[in-house]
């Protein structure tokens, strides 16, 4: 009995001396600082939370045929092993004057240096010229729905051909390659006003907050500016839009007084929502449609469910007068991540960012 | 007898699928969002807390010989929110 009693505690301790590790794993949430895994770092943006990457702008274009010019951008962000990566899908043409457009697909490790999927384009315009999207596929916003396992991307479509047909379509993915438009697109009319509310263009796009999907679209109601208004969907086919302004424009003479051109909404733990967005002040007229000017990045956040603006524009544009023209938000750990599209030496391009309030409160305490 | 030698090695069997992972990842594949191998540990042992099926993302992520776009996938289908789906289903 005593032998087997020694046998077993030799063999325990054998098994225990195999079965050792050389370190020891906590399993905690990992908080990687982007700037020690980028080529070039980030530096802050003055009197801000903002920090700008050092080597921007990370993304024009990917050199690929079909996508000399690119016509949108939307980021989404899927971490492994709780490290993120980061999606772009992105529509391009050929030739800038040229018709047709393509979708292609594009990730990164870093969120700097992109590599395009082999089998891009993934998505061409519809073969029908007639089709209620023919002329256009931009302004896209994409999430990952975990309880569908699907990718949906809210996209503007528009054709351009006698009475303009112009309205939200929905295309799903089961792996962000394969990309089917749905049967009852367009989705939304953006032709025809709802409830009194003209519509500008969309906006944003997130997971409902029970289940399903909010849309956010630019309208016009009584004051005349493109506000922030909701679409909510139960269902990707079934979008109803809510006729409540959910950000107004901003205050006479301020820099956003004509509405907003792009949004993109992220929640940090800590400090609750912040919304993001490109506010702009005057148009410009064109032949057949009219276009923001001065467009500027701003933020706001969620306090006691309202959005408060902050009063200036967030100084990071490219331009004194203003060429921001979309922002792309993603949380991720105790940082938001930004790219915002603006005019790099006049060639549209994306720049990354990162909003940080926790190294923000660090430089200025070690002050 | 047996049994208590597998229990004794079953928490490190649990380490072990995320070495294989961060071996793939990692030193594999060479993505740098990985600033470290200890780093990839972390994220592989709290992603394990939090539900996910490492075994499955393991294979995954094995098969897909460092196709970024599979990998990704892998994560959707194993990671912790594909669990949740489960269970609410």
């Amino acid at each position: 009995m005593r032998l087997l009693l020694r046998s077993s505690c030799v063999l325990s301790l054998l098994a225990l001396a195999a079965c050792e590790q050389e370190y020891e794993v906590i399993p905690k949430p990992v908080d990687v600082n982007p700037g020690d895994i980028t080529e070039c770092g980030f530096t802050r943006v003055e009197d801000t939370k903002f920090y700008r990457y050092d080597c921007n702008p990370v993304f024009s274009t990917t050199g690929e045929d079909w996508a000399d010019t690119i016509r949108g951008t939307t980021f989404l962000v899927t971490e492994v092993l709780d490290h993120p990566f980061y999606q772009l899908w992105y529509t391009g043409v050929a030739d800038a004057s040229a018709d047709g457009f393509s979708l292609g697909y594009a990730v990164s490790p870093d969120g700097t240096e992109w590599t395009p999927n082999e089998a891009n384009p993934l998505l061409d315009e519809p073969d029908d010229r007639a089709a209620w999207d023919a002329d256009a596929m931009d302004g896209m916003q994409v999430v990952w729905d975990p309880a569908t396992s699907q990718y949906v991307m809210l996209y503007q479509g528009y054709n351009l051909d006698g009475d303009t047909d112009w309205g939200l379509g929905v295309a799903i993915s089961p792996d962000g390659l394969d990309w089917k438009r749905i049967g009852s697109n367009p989705v939304f009319n953006l032709s025809v006003p709802v409830e009194g509310v003209y519509y500008c263009w969309p906006l944003g796009l997130t997971l409902g907050e029970v289940a399903g999907y909010t849309g956010y679209v630019a309208g016009a109601g009584s004051s005349g500016h493109c506000e922030v208004y909701r679409i909510n969907a139960s269902s990707v086919n079934n979008w109803q839009p809510d006729a409540d302004v959910v950000f107004p424009a901003g205050e006479r003479g301020t820099w956003d007084d004509e509405g907003y051109a792009s949004i993109a909404i992220a929640e940090l733990e800590e400090e609750g929502r912040h919304m993001f967005y490109v506010g702009f002040d005057d148009w410009e007229d064109h032949s057949t449609y009219r276009s923001a000017m001065h467009p500027f990045l701003g933020m706001a956040t969620m306090e006691d469910g309202e959005w408060v603006r902050e009063p200036s524009p967030i100084p990071i544009n490219m331009t004194e007068d203003g060429a921001v023209s979309a922002v792309a938000a993603r949380t991720v750990g105790t940082r938001i991540h930004l790219w915002v599209t603006d005019d790099y030496d006049g060639i549209s391009a994306v720049g990354y960012f990162l909003y940080d309030p926790e190294a923000a409160a660090l430089e200025d305490s070690a002050r | 007898m047996i049994m208590f030698l597998l229990l004794a090695c079953g928490a490190a069997a649990e380490k072990e699928t995320c070495e294989l992972l961060c071996d793939d990842v990692y030193q594999t594949c060479e993505y740098g969002a990985y600033p470290s191998y200890e780093s990839c540990l972390q994220g592989c042992a709290y992603q394990q807390e939090e539900g996910a099926d490492t075994r499955g993302l393991q294979k995954c992520i094995a098969n897909a010989e460092c196709d970024t776009f599979a990998i990704l996938e892998c994560e959707h289908k194993f990671g912790p929110d594909a669990v949740v789906q489960e269970e609410e289903e």
